[in-house]
């Protein structure tokens, strides 16, 4: 009977997972080596020293009270499993899985750990990826529907901030200075998780190099159409100033390109934690930085068209009133007899010259819109749309 | 009068966008020149739609003080292949979509001024519009009325406002300081 209870007390003390056993007043009585792992304390720190409830996050306690009271008070000898984090000696968190069997002769339990943070890690990363995902997919139709980007971005930015719960979601847009040539980049919209000061208004947030910024590396990097993960603890001083000054742990930025142009930059902030970002995640945010750049494209091609059509519209009717009411004035002319021949017979051939090259401009533009709609001659570019 | 539109004392650098219509603009140009020459003005007269010789003859019967005129042509070069002869006071401008020439010949005119008080024309804006695209007209524009500024010169730029899109008048007003309607000022 002896060694029959040595090998119990060797099942508990080795067995792989955490195990504990309570007493009905929530005392810790027996706790094992593996449990200790998982929890940070010693079996001298637990047993008859700490009840069960000292290791619950504080967060999860009361629903864990709330679905242990009603197992408990539904069924003697009940056995469920409960997910919670569980709070370690040094004051992390860990996530477990805990199956509770109520032992109904001597009325304790018995709790069986499984540390399950990877898993439950994974899974968050994955259903926020999705999340993610879905919101890029319902906000590409929204910006097709769009006349303008600009109308939907705050709702986009807004949505992916409720899909990656990150702090700060802000977007810059490239300027280049005429007389430098020097990138600077400028903030023009922002989403904020409430409790979270917003950067917009900060003047530091306008017209700065990426130098000046403190991040002449993102210039770097971003304009080869890479994306940032820069964590705090492994930026350099200038980077990790900024993102203390800030409150950010960790952030990506990925860069919007416009076609071959780099437009600018979407950036995500992390402040609550040093948070983990996956490279499939990373690669998701790189999406939502594309889509911006698509929607971008589309309204200046749309621009670009509408400003062609007008051109066109004008480089028509505007020559083509001219040279009537020169017809008409050298009608008059010749009627008066008073304009010798040689000037009335120059006044036709620029007549003439103005038919040709009205001519020439139609089909100049013809050709643009035949052989490929964005290369419609430069002059005739975004002048009427700015 | 027609010039009451200028009161008898233009001030310096004044850049004036002149709207007219089409069957006027000849009579509005003849009109102006005669009474800025009989104010001792000189003016130097941009043509783009009409070559200068006609211009000429326009001006002699309506008894302009022709010494007081001088014409940039930027149109029967090109269109007749050769440069006219007997225009007094004439410079040939190659091709009237050749900006820089045309900017040469204006600042070299320019740098001649010698009266206290001159006047650039530019007969038409529409014109221009066959040759160079908005974009390039309204460069041009501002060329001529910054330069014009620099030198305290006065500028007058006719237009039919009929031909001309709302969008490119915008962009002449906005380089003008006065936007007058040569027709519904004679009828008032």
């Amino acid at each position: 009977m002896e060694n029959i209870n040595g090998y119990y007390e060797n099942i508990f003390e080795y067995a792989g997972a955490g195990l504990i056993l309570c007493s009905k007043n929530e005392d810790v009585i027996l706790s094992n080596r593996a449990f200790s792992e998982i929890s940070g304390y010693s079996r001298e720190d637990i047993e008859y020293k700490m009840k069960w409830p000292d290791f619950i996050h504080p967060d999860d306690l009361k629903p864990l009270y709330n679905k242990y009271r009603r197992f408990s008070d539904e069924k003697a000898g009940f056995s469920r499993i409960f997910e919670f984090r569980l709070m370690k000696k040094d004051g992390s968190e860990r996530y477990v899985a805990a199956t509770v069997t109520h032992i109904i002769k001597d009325n304790t339990f018995v709790a069986t750990f499984l540390d399950i943070t990877e898993k439950k890690e994974m899974t968050q990363i994955i259903r926020r990826r999705e999340k993610i995902l879905e919101v890029i997919g319902e906000h590409s139709q929204l910006f097709l529907e769009s006349v303008s980007w600009k109308e939907n971005i705050g709702g986009f930015l807004s949505d992916l901030g409720d899909a990656t719960g990150v702090a700060r979601i802000y977007l810059f847009e490239n300027n280049t200075d005429h007389l430098s040539g020097e990138i600077r980049m400028n903030e023009i919209y922002e989403w904020t998780a409430e409790g979270i000061n917003a950067q917009i208004n900060n003047p530091e947030m306008q017209k700065l190099t990426y130098k000046k910024a403190g991040v002449p590396r993102w210039e770097r990097v971003l304009s080869k159409k890479n994306t940032i993960y820069a964590d705090i603890s492994n930026v350099d001083e200038a980077e990790k100033a900024n993102m203390e000054k800030l409150g950010v742990k960790s952030m990506v930025i990925a860069p919007v390109f416009i076609l071959d142009r780099w437009w600018g930059f979407i950036g995500f902030d992390e402040a609550k934690e040093e948070r983990k970002w996956t490279k499939a995640e990373i690669d998701t945010l790189s999406a939502a930085a594309g889509i911006i750049g698509s929607a971008i494209y589309r309204q200046e091609s749309y621009e670009e068209m509408l400003s062609y059509m007008n051109e066109s519209a004008l480089r028509l009717k505007n020559p083509t009133s001219i040279v009537t009411d020169n017809l008409a004035e050298i009608i008059t002319d010749l009627q008066s007899g008073e304009i010798n021949t040689e000037i009335i017979i120059s006044k036709l051939m620029i007549q003439m010259k103005n038919i040709e090259q009205i001519n020439n401009n139609l089909n100049e533009l013809n050709s643009a819109i035949i052989e490929r709609r964005k290369e419609i001659p430069d002059y005739f570019r975004r002048f009427i749309t700015g | 009068m027609i010039m009451d539109i200028f009161e008898t004392d233009p001030d310096d650098s004044r850049i004036y966008l002149i709207l007219s219509e089409a069957s006027n603009i000849k009579k509005n140009n003849v009109a102006l020149i005669k009474e800025l020459t009989e104010k001792d003005h000189r003016i130097i007269v941009i043509t783009i739609n009409e070559p200068a010789s006609y211009l000429y003859e326009l001006y002699k019967t309506g008894n302009v003080i022709l010494e007081k005129v001088s014409f940039i042509d930027a149109i029967s070069k090109f269109a007749m292949g050769k440069k006219p002869e007997g225009v007094p006071n004439s410079v040939f401008v190659n091709n009237p979509s050749d900006l820089t020439g045309l900017s040469i010949a204006v600042s070299n005119e320019l740098a001649n001024v010698t009266e206290e008080k001159t006047y650039v024309l530019i007969d038409s804006v529409n014109a221009m519009l066959i040759y160079l695209s908005s974009e390039n007209l309204a460069k041009f524009m501002h060329f001529v009325s910054s330069k014009l500024k620099i030198l305290s010169i006065s500028g007058i730029f006719l237009a039919i406002e009929r031909g001309l899109d709302p969008i490119i008048i915008s962009q002449l007003t906005s380089f003008s300081d006065d936007v007058i309607d040569m027709d519904s000022e004679n009828k008032s």
